[in-house]
């Protein structure tokens, strides 16, 4: 446990506050006794200059150091008045009870660190005790108060001053904390740490425009302005849409037609377009999947039609509803009856969950989960499965968004034990699971130290409960093993992790989503549509 | 009236009056997008596993089904036994279960108490099954009260990670709890039980002038003090609670189009978006700004 951290020392001027020891972090299982871990490296001469990092010195959020006294000042001015817009009933409807309810009743039992994987996962680094965030915002809620609640302010502990630091802390810490919502689930009171978390990072989007330029920038910004946050324009998806029938012809020699903008299909689904790019075996699994299963389906060309990604989830409610909007959109224009969600964990909760209250009157329209569908057209007997042809052990990653937020825990259980004779869950699993640490959009924020970070700190503990999953076999370099990741940021997280680790060189650690598990054992179809020679050489 | 006594109604008065004040601004409100964390206790037997009713394929097209027994069995774990602090952290609970099972029990005691004298109001005598429940919940309730209640001051005082966390009011509250209940159980140890209260009571609901020893007045202000501090602390957070639970927690609730909860959200899309940040500055309202499509990119 490292030194005793006050949420008023985040007003502390300090070159840094924390810092990830080289070294000091739990011990990976077996076979990673010996491994170096080389930690976060520290940030070059130019980027401690240019850039905020006085936290941890680690850099998510990238806010250029003020160069002035008076503009340092005005930041605080604006922090400030999005503190009041953050408690007001109009500005900040979509998440006011909540917030409220969080911020007046913790009783500061400290239960929730023990929930949390990254507090956990640095070594207990009181930096990243979830009730620190959570303080330091109430402490300063409190302090905006009326003149008599103000003669408490030492009784009742109210002693973060909001001072540059304070404020520049606060906005990084937002951004250590992946909205898992394990601690919530630990809290018996029912005060939701991730919920504040995000709320922290709202109020500086809204009031400053200070979000990760992958999370808005690059992210919903160019979604609703290109089509999607990978940049791919509506040309460009037909062109992977085309790529991924030859693909297939190619590979399988099935001719199978990929639907886009077929009105009055039955089905819009949307996938998170980073598949498109990186996994292009998910969309063409899915489509081998449902033409098997004689659905009636499209894709859409339309903005934001083709990727279901919505990151304003995490860090903005504005840019969650125009996402959404923009989703719903392209679905009305086909005139489908329903919208089914690909692999994507937080598009299946900003979707149908959270979504749920803001796709409203003719937007409001029918959405199921892939993972349900699945495991509708198994238990009808659409499609069957030959799941021999699946004889390596698999795992499972639950999405937090999915399990914890959502409450789809089965249905993709039952379409894995079908599917895969060798299947083993992690521990824990299911709504108690943890996340990969890729959650919040950490998976796609790449820049300077901070996938150091999220790779030594943030996937720790589920890169460790893979290992577990494994153990009997982890030795056995003959005998492949696939991480089931039915979520693209998971995904892209346990890519970086697997890579990271060398965990393919150590352990044989493969990963992928769930759809295509279920058409490596798809009956009907040619076998091989996992190619383990093709995955060793790409390793 | 004694001065105690005219205590004793402000207090009860200001007490009622704050939760009430407190509840309704909980409950008032608007209508905030769905944040619900699983398990949900009202979803019944797939609740074990933490299922929703998004693991029916065409959820929206079935009816929902709300499994409220299995909500109250929940809730009555979460209250009587306080199941999640049990779950999650034993060692919090072998205090924080004594405090608060003390607690009932002191409402129970003081329930009965009343109850006691509203009889001797009516002129009956409180029947002896009464008198020796007074003095089981009286005695069982102040002793799990104050060992738990020292419990948590010494959780509060020797944990180096809630160190770091305490204000002066975290130690307040509990010594607050130790003064009221430890006076009240050396007063009525004293005097081998709780018959001079029952005079009290009686003379507090008839709202008649009561005259008691002044060991029984110090501990009647106690009591009222503490009652009238509590809606000022952390520690009225049992109202704040069940809107946790049932309003954010377990809100599971959904939004057909067309229904009560859909027009509250339509409400909601005329506010104001008052934020100042480039890509929502002068956005309207927030369905206008939902609709305006292309956002903008200035940092
Ligand atoms: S958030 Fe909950 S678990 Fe954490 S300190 Fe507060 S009351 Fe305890
Ligand atoms: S939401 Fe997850 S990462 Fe964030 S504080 Fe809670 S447990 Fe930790």
């Amino acid at each position: 446990m490292s030194e005793p951290l006050r949420p008023r020392d985040l007003a502390r001027p300090a070159e840094q506050l924390a810092a990830i020891p080289d070294g000091g972090l739990p011990p990976l299982p077996h076979p990673y006794e010996d491994w170096p871990d080389p930690g976060v490296r520290p940030l070059s001469d130019e980027s401690r200059a240019r850039l905020e990092h006085s936290l941890d010195g680690v850099v998510g959020l990238k806010i250029p150091r003020p160069d002035s006294a008076a503009a340092r000042e005005a930041y605080v001015e604006q922090f400030l008045a999005g503190l009041d817009r953050l408690l007001d009933r109009e500005a900040n409807w979509t998440f006011l009870q909540p917030l409220v309810l969080s911020l007046e009743n913790c009783v500061k039992c400290n239960t929730c660190a023990d929930a949390c994987p990254i507090y956990e996962s640095s070594g207990r680094n009181e930096v990243y005790r979830p009730l620190l965030r959570a303080e330091t915002l109430r402490r300063l809620v409190h302090r905006r108060r009326g003149r008599l609640a103000r003669l408490f302010d030492r009784f009742a502990g109210n002693d973060v001053a909001a001072t540059w630091e304070t404020v520049v802390r606060l906005a990084d810490l937002s951004y250590r904390c992946t909205l898992c919502r394990r601690c919530a689930q630990s809290c018996a009171m029912g005060v939701d740490n991730g919920l504040i978390a995000r709320e922290i990072r709202k109020l500086f989007s809204q009031e400053l425009g200070w979000a990760p330029d992958e999370l808005h920038r690059d992210g919903t910004v160019k979604q609703l302005v290109a089509g999607s946050s990978t940049g791919m324009n509506p040309a460009g998806f037909r062109d992977t849409v085309e790529f991924a029938q030859e693909e297939i012809a190619e590979q399988l020699g099935m001719s199978i037609e990929i639907p886009v903008d077929r009105q009055g299909a039955d089905i819009l689904v949307l996938h998170n377009a980073g598949e498109f790019l990186s996994w292009p075996e998910n969309l063409q699994a899915f489509a081998i999947l449902f033409d098997r299963a004689g659905l009636s389906w499209t894709l859409s060309s339309e903005i934001a039609g083709y990727d279901s990604v919505n990151y304003g989830l995490f860090y903005d409610d504005v840019q969650l509803a125009r996402v959404g909007h923009a989703h719903a959109a392209a679905a009305r224009k086909l005139g489908v009856r329903k919208v089914v969600i690909g692999e994507c964990g937080h598009a299946h909760k900003a979707a149908m969950a959270v979504g749920d209250r803001t796709w409203l009157g003719e937007d409001n329209l029918p959405r199921e989960s892939c993972f349900t569908l699945i495991a509708q057209l198994l238990r009808e007997g659409r499609i069957e499965l030959e799941p021999g042809r699946n004889p390596f052990p698999v795992t499972l990653h639950d999405p937090c968004n999915v399990v914890r937020s959502m409450g789809i825990v089965e249905p993709q259980r039952e379409v894995i034990r079908a599917a895969c004779p060798r299947f083993r869950e992690m521990t824990p699993h299911g709504v108690d699971n943890y996340c990969c640490g890729g959650g919040s959009g950490f998976a796609v924020m790449s820049s300077l130290n901070f996938p150091d970070w999220r790779m030594a700190v943030a996937g720790r503990k589920k890169f460790a409960q893979i290992l577990d999953a494994f153990a009997p076999e982890i030795d056995d370099l003959e005998t492949p093993k696939y991480v089931c990741a039915p979520c693209s940021n998971c995904k892209g997280q346990i890519r970086d992790l697997l890579d990271h680790y060398q965990a393919w060189e150590r352990a044989r650690l493969h990963y992928g989503g769930l759809a295509e598990l279920v058409v490596n054992a798809l009956k009907g179809v040619p076998e091989g549509f996992l190619d383990w020679d093709e995955i060793a050489l790409a390793k | 009236m004694p001065l105690p006594q005219v205590l004793l109604y402000a207090a009860t008065l200001f007490f009622v009056g704050a939760a009430a004040v407190r509840g309704a601004r909980y409950a008032r409100q608007p209508a905030h997008l769905r944040w619900e964390l699983y398990p949900v206790a009202r979803e019944g037997a797939r609740a074990r596993h933490g299922g929703s009713r998004f693991e029916e394929p065409e959820h929206w097209a079935r009816p929902r089904r709300v499994d409220r027994v299995a909500e109250i069995r929940a809730m009555a774990a979460e209250i009587v036994l306080m199941a999640g602090v049990r779950r999650n952290n034993r060692a919090l609970w072998l205090s924080s279960w004594p405090f608060h099972a003390g607690v009932y029990l002191v409402v129970i005691w003081l329930v009965l108490l009343l109850l006691g004298g509203l009889l001797q109001a009516a002129g009956a005598a409180a029947p002896r099954a009464l008198l020796a429940a007074i003095d089981v919940a009286g005695f069982a309730g102040l002793g799990l009260g104050i060992a738990g209640a020292a419990g948590l001051l010494w959780r509060r005082v020797a944990d180096p990670a809630l160190r770091p966390y305490n204000a002066p009011a975290d130690h307040a509250n509990l010594v607050a709890w130790l003064l009221y209940l430890g006076w009240t159980a050396v007063v009525h140890v004293a005097s081998a039980g709780f018959a001079p209260l029952v005079a009290v009571a009686s003379a507090f609901v008839t709202l008649q002038p009561a005259s008691v020893a002044w060991p029984v007045a110090v501990e009647v202000v106690l009591g009222s003090l503490l009652l009238a501090y509590l809606p000022l602390t952390r520690m009225f957070h049992f109202v704040a609670k069940y809107f946790l639970y049932h309003d954010v927690r377990w809100d599971d609730r959904p939004n057909p189009r067309g229904g009560r909860l859909e027009r509250r959200l339509e409400q909601a899309m005329d506010f104001g978006v008052a934020w100042q940040a480039p890509h929502v500055r002068g956005a309207g309202t927030w369905g206008q700004a939902a609709a305006d499509g292309s956002g903008k990119v200035e940092r």
